[in-house]
C-alpha cells in the first residue's frame, strides 16, 4: 500500500516531529504562559510536555491499531465511508486554518522585527511559495530536509543562553508562588505551542519500525521539545527581574538576544529571527501537507501535489484575515475546541470504537 | 486547428522518408562477386572520392581492396595486406585469409570498419568480405588535464581516443574485475561509448538503469558527452551537475573503487562518474596526497567557499538595504563612508561588479593565453580601481565582488562551479527584496532542492541528507586513510568493507610492550 520510496526511518520520525512541533510559539512563549502561572511558566511548561505525552499515547494506541492505516484511512474504515469521508475533509480543514493561523502569526513577527514596509501578504505568498516547493515531492524528501535543519536549534539554545550572562538564579524564587490552579492553566498555553505531534497520526504506517520503537521516537522528540521550551521560558524568567518587563515584551526571547551583542555584528535578535524563520517553515510545510493528503484522501486521488495550490490559496486568505494582534487573539480563542477535538477527542472515540472492530476485521490491517 | 494538424500529418511523411529509414532497401549480405559488392559499398558511401578501390590478384583470383584513404595508413595497408596476399606463394589462400583478417558477410560489419579506417580485401568467389584493420592513429599525447592541475600525484589524463583512455584505466586498476562495456549510439553517426566499472563492486541495478537510459537515446548524432550528460541524468532543470566530469585517471580509479560506473567517450577526454553526491564535487586528488589534517583544512575551506560565493554578496547587499544595524559602531563609520556618495543601490551596484567579472572570465577564456592575462590585469585591475575612483561602485562592493569572484573558483569541478555562480544571484535578489528573510527563503529552498534531487536512485545530498553520520568522514573533512575503513553508502556498492585495520605493526608493537 505504501510505496517503498514513501517509507522513512524512525530517527527520521524523531526529527520530522521535533521540526513540527517547534514553530512560531517559542517567541511568545515565555509571554504567554507567565502571563497566567507567573513565576512558575517554566512549570507550567513541563505539566504542558507531560499531558502532550497523554495525548501521544492515545494517538499510538490507535496508530498501534491499525499499523499500516494513515488517519484518513482509519476513520471511514471504522465509522462508514460517507461520514468518514466527511470527517476527512473536516480534519483538512481543521489542518488549512491551524497552518494558516501560525503563519498569520509568524508574518506579525516578521512585520514588527524585520520588514516594517513589506506588505504583508507578499511575505504570505512567499512564505506559503516555499513551503509548497518543501512538500510537493515525496515524504522521503520532506523528511531529508528536517533532518538536515534541526542541527540548527543548537544555534538558538546557544544564542539565549549566551544572555544568560546577565541573569539571575534568584528570580526563579519563589518556587509554587502563583498555584497550582494557575500553573495547570498556564499549561495549557503552552501546549499550543507544541502542536504539531499530531503529525504522527498520519506519518504512523510510513514509519519502518516496531511499534514500540516508534513510540520512543515520538516520545522523545515531545521530550526534547519540552526541555528545549523549558529552557526557553526558564532563561526569560530568571533574565527579566520583574515580571512586569514579561508581562509588557510579546517575545521577551528576542528582547533578551537584542541585549547583547558581540565585537563583529549587533542585532543579534535578527540572526536568531533568520534561523527560527526556518523552524517555523518547517510546521506550515507540515500542515499544508497534512491538509493537502486529507483532500487526496477525500477526493481519492493518488498524488497530494495537485491540491497543493489549492489549499496554499486557501490558507493565503484565512492567512490575510487577522490584522493585529486582538484578532489573532480571537482566531485562537475560536480554534481551541478545535485543537481540543480534532487532536484528543476524535483519536480518543476513534481509539476506543475500534476495540469493538479489533475483532471482526483483524485480519483486515495487518500490513 | 484543421490546417495544423495538416501541418503536423505533413511532417510525420516527412520523417518517415528520412535517411534512416532509406538504408533498409541495400541488400546486407555480402555478394560473391567483386562487382556488386564494390557497387554496394559505393552506394553506402555515397560515392565519396575519397574511397579508394584497388584491385589486385591473389594467386590468379582476382580481388580488390577498398578503404578510406583519410582514414588509413599506407604503410600499414603495405604491411599487412599486400605483403601477405603477394608475398606468401606457399600456403593455400583460406589459410593466409584466416591468419590475417578477419571476415564478414554483412554490410553493417564492413561500413563500421571502413569508418575505423579498416582496409577491405573482397575476393571473386566469396560471398565473405575480408577486414584487417590499418587504421591511422593521430593522437595527442597524454598530458595533464588544464583544469584540473595537482600539486601531487599522478598527472596522466584522457586523451580524445577511448582506446587509449581504457588503456590508462587498466594500467591503473590492475583487476581482472575491471569491465568494460560499449554501447554503441546514434543512429546516422556511431558514437562509440564505453561503461567502465569494477564488476565485485558496483550496484547491478546501477548498471542496468544506466544501460537502459543510454539504449533509449534516439538521436542521429550524440555529438559530445555534454549531449550524453544531459540525456542520462536525472533533473536537467537543477543547476547542479548530477555526473562528475573529470579527466583524470586516478580521480575516475578512485571513484570506480568506490563502486561508481564511469562513462567514456571515443573523441572526448572526459569520462562522467556516477552516482555522485555533491560532496565528490570538492573533493580533489590532492586531499589523498598530503597529510590529512592539511587535507581535512582544505577542504573546509573549500566547503565554506561554496557559502561563501552564494550567500556573501547577498549579505552584503541585505545588510547595506536593510540591516544597516548589524554592523557595529565601530564598523558603520568605514563602510558608511565608502557608500555614502554612490548613485546606485546596492544591488544595481553588486550587479554591474559581478556581471564584469563574469564578461572579464569569458573573455579570458576565450582569448589565446597571452591576450587572457591582459585583460585580467585590465579588467581586474583597471576596472577595479577607475570604477571607485568615478565614484559608481563603493570599494566595500569591490572587496565583496572579488572575494566571491575567488571562492566560485575554488571548486575542483567545472560545471559546480557554474552552478555556484548562477545561483548567487537568485540570492542577490532575494536579499535585496527581502534582506535576511528572503535570504534564509532561498536557502530554505535550495536545501530542499538538494535533499529531493538524486542521482542515478541515490540521494544527492548524501550522507547529510538522508544523515549518515559514518560517512561524513570523506565529506568535508578528510579522516586519516586508516580510519576509512568502509565505502561510502552512497553508491550502494557489494561490499561496504573496504580494507582491514592497517597500520597493524602499530597494535602489535603496543601489545607487545
Amino acid at each position: 500500500m505504501i510505496r517503498k520510496e514513501n517509507r522513512i526511518s524512525n530517527t527520521q520520525l524523531f526529527f520530522i516531529i521535533i521540526q513540527a512541533q517547534i514553530g512560531v510559539g517559542i517567541l511568545s512563549l515565555p509571554h504567554d504562559v507567565s502571563l497566567i502561572s507567573k513565576n512558575d511558566g517554566w512549570i507550567s511548561t513541563l505539566i504542558a510536555g507531560a499531558m502532550v505525552q497523554v495525548i501521544i499515547l492515545v494517538l499510538w494506541g490507535l496508530g498501534r491499531k491499525f499499523p499500516s492505516l494513515t488517519i484518513y484511512e482509519i476513520i471511514p474504515r471504522l465509522i462508514g465511508k460517507r461520514l468518514g469521508k466527511i470527517i476527512v475533509f473536516f480534519y483538512a480543514i481543521y489542518f488549512i486554518v491551524t497552518g494558516s493561523l501560525v503563519l498569520s502569526r509568524f508574518i506579525q513577527v516578521i512585520d514588527t522585527w524585520i520588514l516594517q514596509r513589506t506588505p504583508n501578504w507578499i511575505l504570505i505568498l512567499l512564505t506559503l511559495g516555499v513551503c509548497v516547493y518543501l512538500v510537493k515531492d515525496t515524504l522521503r524528501s520532506i523528511a531529508r530536509f528536517y533532518v538536515l535543519v534541526t542541527p540548527l536549534l543548537i544555534i538558538l539554545f546557544g544564542l539565549v543562553t549566551y544572555a544568560l550572562k546577565d541573569a539571575n538564579f534568584l528570580y526563579i524564587f519563589p518556587i509554587g508562588q502563583s498555584g497550582i490552579p494557575n500553573i495547570v492553566k498556564g499549561s495549557k498555553e503552552a501546549i499550543f505551542s507544541m502542536l504539531g505531534f499530531e503529525f504522527m497520526l498520519f506519518l504512523y504506517p510510513y514509519v519502518k519500525a516496531t511499534d514500540g520503537r516508534k513510540l520512543v521516537a515520538v516520545s522523545s522528540a515531545n521530550l526534547f521539545v519540552t526541555l528545549f521550551y523549558t529552557y526557553m521560558v526558564f532563561a526569560s524568567l530568571i533574565f527579566f527581574e520583574t515580571r512586569q518587563d514579561l508581562y509588557l515584551t510579546p517575545q521577551p526571547l528576542l528582547y533578551m538576544i537584542k541585549s547583547y551583542s558581540f565585537q563583529i555584528v549587533e542585532r543579534i535578535d535578527l540572526f536568531f529571527l533568520s534561523i527560527w524563520v526556518i523552524s517555523v517553515v518547517t510546521s506550515i510545510a507540515s500542515w499544508i501537507f497534512l491538509a493537502s493528503n486529507g483532500f487526496k484522501y477525500f477526493f481519492g486521488r493518488a498524488s497530494h501535489a495537485r491540491f497543493l495550490p489549492c489549499t496554499a490559496g486557501i490558507v493565503f486568505i484565512i492567512a490575510l484575515l487577522p490584522r493585529n494582534e486582538t484578532d489573532l487573539q480571537k482566531f485562537n480563542k475560536i480554534l481551541e475546541p478545535a485543537h481540543l477535538g480534532f487532536i484528543v477527542v476524535i483519536p480518543l472515540f476513534l481509539f476506543l470504537f475500534s476495540f469493538f472492530f479489533a475483532k471482526k476485521r483483524s485480519g483486515d490491517h495487518s500490513v | 486547428m484543421k490546417f495544423i494538424k495538416k501541418l503536423l500529418k505533413y511532417n510525420k511523411d516527412k520523417n518517415e522518408n528520412s535517411p534512416s529509414k532509406k538504408r533498409e532497401k541495400i541488400s546486407n549480405h555480402a555478394f560473391s562477386t567483386i562487382k556488386e559488392n564494390i557497387s554496394t559499398i559505393n552506394q553506402i558511401f555515397s560515392n565519396t572520392e575519397d574511397l579508394v578501390i584497388k584491385s589486385l590478384e591473389i594467386k590468379t583470383v582476382p580481388g580488390v581492396i577498398i578503404y578510406l584513404e583519410t582514414m588509413v595508413d599506407k604503410e600499414k595497408i603495405q604491411k599487412y595486406v599486400l605483403n601477405p596476399c603477394l608475398q606468401s606463394p606457399l600456403e593455400p589462400i583460406s589459410d593466409m585469409l584466416g591468419a590475417n583478417f578477419q571476415s564478414a558477410t554483412v554490410f553493417n560489419q564492413v561500413e563500421a570498419a571502413l569508418l575505423e579506417g579498416s582496409c577491405v580485401l573482397s575476393l571473386d568467389g566469396y560471398a565473405k568480405l575480408f577486414i584487417v584493420d590499418v587504421s591511422l592513429s593521430k593522437e595527442r599525447s597524454i598530458t595533464e588535464p588544464e583544469n584540473e592541475k595537482v600539486v601531487q600525484g599522478s598527472h596522466d589524463g584522457f586523451i580524445e581516443t577511448l582506446l587509449t583512455n581504457l588503456h590508462l584505466l587498466r594500467k591503473t586498476v590492475q583487476s581482472p574485475n575491471l569491465s568494460v562495456k560499449y554501447l554503441p549510439t546514434g543512429t546516422q553517426v556511431k558514437s562509440k561509448i564505453a561503461l567502465v566499472y569494477l564488476n565485485n563492486l558496483v550496484n547491478e541495478e546501477i548498471i542496468h538503469e544506466c544501460e537502459y537510459r543510454i539504449k533509449s537515446i534516439s538521436m542521429d548524432n550524440v555529438v559530445n558527452i555534454g549531449f550524453l550528460e544531459e540525456l542520462i541524468e536525472d533533473s536537467t532543470l537543477s543547476p547542479f551537475p548530477q555526473l562528475l566530469n573529470t579527466e583524470r585517471v586516478d580521480r575516475v580509479a578512485g571513484h570506480l573503487n568506490e563502486g561508481r560506473v564511469a562513462v567514456l567517450m571515443e573523441g572526448s577526454p572526459t569520462a562522467l562518474l556516477f552516482p555522485v553526491t555533491f560532496f565528490a564535487f570538492y573533493q580533489s586528488p590532492d586531499d589523498y596526497s598530503s597529510r590529512w589534517i592539511i587535507g581535512t583544512f582544505i577542504r573546509a575551506i573549500r566547503h565554506a567557499s561554496f557559502l561563501i560565493s552564494i550567500i556573501l554578496p547577498a549579505f552584503y547587499i541585505a545588510v547595506i538595504a536593510f540591516h544597516f544595524e548589524v554592523l557595529p559602531d565601530e564598523l558603520v563609520n568605514p563602510v558608511g563612508s565608502s557608500i555614502n556618495k554612490i548613485p546606485f543601490p546596492p544591488l544595481i551596484e553588486a550587479l554591474i561588479m559581478e556581471l564584469t567579472i563574469e564578461l572579464i572570465r569569458e573573455a579570458g577564456i576565450r582569448l589565446p593565453s597571452r591576450i587572457g592575462q591582459t585583460i585580467g590585469i585590465v579588467g581586474g585591475l583597471v576596472i577595479g580601481d577607475a570604477v571607485v575612483q568615478a565614484g559608481l561602485i563603493s570599494t566595500t562592493m569591490i572587496v565583496v565582488v572579488a572575494l566571491t569572484a575567488i571562492s566560485s573558483f575554488c571548486v575542483p569541478s567545472h560545471g559546480m562551479s557554474d552552478a555556484v555562480r548562477l545561483l548567487r544571484f537568485p540570492f542577490m535578489f532575494l536579499a535585496a527584496s527581502f534582506g535576511f528573510v528572503g535570504i534564509v527563503f532561498g536557502y530554505i529552498v535550495l536545501l530542499a532542492h538538494l535533499c529531493k534531487l538524486e542521482s542515478f536512485g541515490t540521494p544527492y545530498f548524501a550522507p547529510f541528507a538522508p544523515l549518515r553520520i559514518k560517512d561524513i568522514k570523506d565529506t568535508f573533512l578528510r579522516l586519516p586513510i586508516w580510519k576509512l575503513k568502509t565505502r561510502p553508502l552512497d553508491s550502494h556498492p557489494k561490499h561496504i568493507k573496504q580494507q582491514d585495520p592497517l597500520r597493524g605493526w602499530n597494535y602489535n608493537d603496543t601489545k607487545r610492550k
